[in-house]
């Protein structure tokens, strides 16, 4: 039988020993000759390992893929185009910084690398304390320890080289530019993913990514394709220099991030940015710290909101009474009372919670912690099918989903995109915290922090679980390569974070003035209309509405006026308390209460409320955006069915589970 | 180190305690009067406060360089959840004195002597005395 042959690339810097190590692996099996029209030596050889037949060339010196002299073409366009199997990046263990960029732009080919680290004897000797554990923690690749002059590490080196070779999903990494340079990446993207045969040739981020490094070999692979004039024409909108400047800056964040972590002795003495990576972005503690800082903004958000929502309420029904005072009872009192005050009074009473929420995740994100976050998160995504990149918007999808499904654009892959857009909805929006404060404070009280924390864990579950699902079903495939960025930890100051607090949360504001006020009022019709019956009673409209669909939410315990607040909460989830408080009739104050009153309400009815708003549908402006983002009414109306089932399920099996916990309803 | 490993056994036995009484409700009444409220939620993070310490001391002990991070970072994270709870007290204090009580939401300051807010104290200590050092590193944004 023929074995299989597996073709491994020898890379790295000039003088770090890759020479010796290429000749204690081949040993006399080495072939020497020229590369095709080049005068640059080219050596290669192969030997048999664990019954594979290994194919190693020996690729020129380079200290970067932005290549300039022929030896440095030579190796980038090997390692693009020939596609090896496997590169082995050897180090030279003495010199970890200035070798690992080279490291970061390897990354981004995509090819599994295996890091030699080399010399490591003499690193030694020197004192150096390199940790390979942690080295290949956070590059996610294997590092063994090589002495090439004395051919030690050599079997540890090709079994490394063989497992990756034969680890398939193959968990990519490359580099987060920032979101201004990521942004003209994708522009990028876009127009060369329009040449398949270009692209299918040179990975669309890799050509970009080159393209704006002013790689002049980037620019010759495009010179025949039908996408030049029009790159060309994007490079006249932009200046390129700036860019470059930018990404060899990230580039090496990362890389000060990382060697501080890996190599204590390289570094004069560790900064306050190091020391807090060292704990944040440990293995084992990394994800509960991520957790618990989750659950303190969701306690924080809660508590702090408290005395802010009370004074809006008391000025929203101060505000109702000054207006309608001297008015008489009838249908425009009604309207101004019930329909737009109580109702878009209603969904106001929560600016707070959401303002408070936005402020504590643009802190995060303004120190540099979100992307460790992302950085830790980052194997359990690649685990469950998602791609690393996911992560960013899936956190911002707990803001709000539709610029959540937008940042999707920096994923390539459609698949990945897809997938990321479909579960994008089950992150706990800000629109559906006023639902949670309402319930949980209502009939959770003192546990109402704990129960809105599970909520948000709740739709990570089940979005992982859904990612998961269609990854292995409808939307198979590898996920995308993981967007590593570092930036160093700072205090975040309060006129930066209020900023990002109000671009975020502007955006409920605006709904709150516009679809909100036209739910209210249509909310407010349907309640009152026919004319002369009861507020809200079962002879309204809503009332003969919700009593249509009440039979198909009855088994979850929902009455007629949740049924009629839940078709509302389409428009904006939000308005489910907005309707239930113009529903219920009462003002502000007395939603709470008329809630506790109502005997078909309780705290698991309450518990299944919540958990079907978390999962129900994509709010209207979600699905336009979910439409747009995927050009497909196919993938949008499949958002809002796979959403609906979900959403009865789980709601459903609160009702059977929960009364074993908390009582029945 | 010895500081480290006292706070984190101190956090780590209150957080497994919180985590039980939060799971069986007789030993939550039980502890009522010692001030150790049911909640699993807060055990989880007490436990996990308490883990960065524990690990800081075996760092420690094995003379790894960089292990004091852990001792800031258990003592930043110690604090910040001390502070959010100090915060609760204080705005649910604002509501309660400003807006009046509503229901069973009183204000009862025992109701917040909670373990998250009271073994921050021991963190305020340790802060002061190896903390500015540690944040004076960091820049602003």
């Amino acid at each position: 039988m023929d074995k299989k042959t597996i073709r491994i690339a020898l890379a790295g810097n000039p003088n770090v020993g890759k020479s010796s190590l290429f000749n204690a692996i081949t040993g006399a099996h080495q072939h020497v000759g020229n590369w095709p029209g080049v005068t640059v030596e080219k050596k290669s050889g192969n030997i048999v390992h664990q019954g594979y037949d290994l194919e190693i060339v020996d690729l020129p010196g380079t200290y970067s893929l932005t290549a300039y002299s022929a030896d440095e073409v030579v190796a980038r366009d090997y390692l693009i185009d020939e596609k090896p199997d496997v590169v082995i990046h050897v180090i030279d263990a003495t010199n970890l910084e200035r070798n690992l960029y080279l490291t970061t732009q390897l990354l981004e080919t995509g090819v599994p690398v295996v890091i030699a680290l080399n010399m490591s004897d003499m690193s030694e000797q020197r004192g150096d304390q390199i940790s390979r554990k942690m080295m290949g923690e956070y590059l996610e690749v294997p590092v063994v320890r090589t002495v090439g002059s004395k051919g030690e590490g050599i079997t540890e080196l090709l079994n490394a080289a063989v497992h990756e070779a034969e680890t398939s999903p193959h968990h990519e990494h490359s580099i987060g530019y920032g979101d201004k340079t990521e942004q003209v990446i994708a522009q990028l993207c876009d127009i060369l993913t329009r040449d398949e045969a270009l692209t299918k040739k040179s990975p669309a981020r890799w050509l970009a990514t080159r393209l704006l490094e002013g790689d002049e070999n980037a620019q010759e692979k495009i010179a025949g394709s039908s996408v030049k004039p029009e790159v060309d024409l994007f490079f006249k909108t932009i200046d390129t220099g700036e860019y470059e400047a930018a990404m060899a800056d990230r580039r090496y964040d990362i890389i000060a991030a990382i060697l501080p972590q890996v190599c204590t002795t390289c570094v004069k003495k560790m900064n306050a940015s190091d020391l807090i990576d060292r704990v944040v972005t440990n293995r084992y503690l990394g994800i509960p710290i991520f957790l618990a800082l989750m659950w303190g903004a969701f306690e924080l958000t809660f508590a702090v909101a408290a005395p802010f929502t009370s004074a809006i309420n008391a000025g929203i029904a101060a505000l109702g009474s000054a207006v309608t005072a001297g008015m008489e009872p009838g249908p425009v009192t009604s309207f101004i009372n019930d329909g737009l005050i109580g109702g878009v009074g209603t969904v106001l009473g929560f600016v707070p919670n959401i303002f408070i929420l936005l402020l504590i995740l643009a802190i995060l994100e303004d120190s540099g912690y979100l992307a460790r976050a992302a950085f830790v998160m980052d194997r359990l995504m690649f685990a469950i099918g998602l791609p690393g990149k996911s992560f960013i918007p899936m956190l911002i999808g707990f803001g709000c989903n539709v610029p959540a499904i937008m940042a999707t654009r920096t994923i390539e892959d459609k698949k990945d995109r897809l997938i990321t857009i479909l579960v994008n909805p089950f992150m706990s929006c800000g629109a559906r915290l006023p639902v949670y404060v309402l319930f949980a404070g209502v009939f959770f009280r003192q546990n109402a922090g704990t129960v809105i924390f599970g909520l948000y864990v709740l739709g990570i579950v089940i979005a992982i679980l859904s990612a998961k699902l269609f990854r292995s079903t409808i939307l198979p495939g590898k996920p995308a390569p993981f967007l590593m960025e570092m930036p160093p930890y700072r205090l975040p100051t309060v006129m930066t974070s209020l900023i990002h607090m109000w671009d975020r949360g502007s955006m409920y504001l605006r709904k709150a003035g516009g679809v909100i006020l036209l739910v209210a009022i249509v909310v407010w019709a349907l309640a009152t209309l026919p004319y002369g019956v009861e507020y809200g009673g079962a002879d309204s409209y809503a009332g003969m509405l919700g009593h249509m669909l009440q039979p198909l939410v009855a088994p979850l315990g929902f009455d007629w006026k949740i049924a009629v607040a839940l078709l509302f909460g389409f428009m904006a989830k939000e308005v489910v308390v907005g309707s239930l408080g113009v529903l219920y009739g009462v003002g502000e104050d007395g939603l709470g209460g008329a809630l506790l009153a109502d005997p078909s309400m309780g705290a698991v009815t309450a518990l299944a409320l919540m958990v079907f708003v978390l999962l129900y549908l994509p709010c209207m402006v979600s699905m336009a955006v979910i439409k747009k983002e995927t050009g497909s009414w196919k993938w949008t109306g499949f958002s809002v069915v796979y959403g609906i089932v979900i959403a009865y399920l789980a709601a459903l099996a609160v009702v059977y589970i929960a009364p074993f916990f908390i009582g029945g309803a | 180190m010895i500081f480290a490993a006292l706070l984190g056994a101190i956090y780590a036995v209150f957080g497994v305690v919180q985590i039980l009484a939060g799971i069986l409700p007789d030993l939550a009444a039980a502890l009522e009067p010692y001030f150790i409220p049911g909640d699993i939620v807060q055990g989880f993070v007490l436990c996990v406060i308490g883990l960065v310490f524990l690990y800081g001391t075996a760092e420690m002990h094995a003379h790894r360089a960089g292990s004091e991070a852990f001792l800031y970072v258990g003592l930043l994270l110690s604090l910040a959840f001390g502070i959010i709870m100090l915060l609760d007290i204080c705005a649910t204090g604002i509501d309660t004195a400003v807006f009046g009580e509503d229901g069973e939401n009183t204000w009862e300051l025992v109701s917040f002597a909670v373990p998250m807010l009271y073994l921050a104290v021991f963190s305020v200590i340790g802060f002061a005395a190896w903390g500015r050092k540690f944040t004076e590193g960091l820049a602003s944004a």
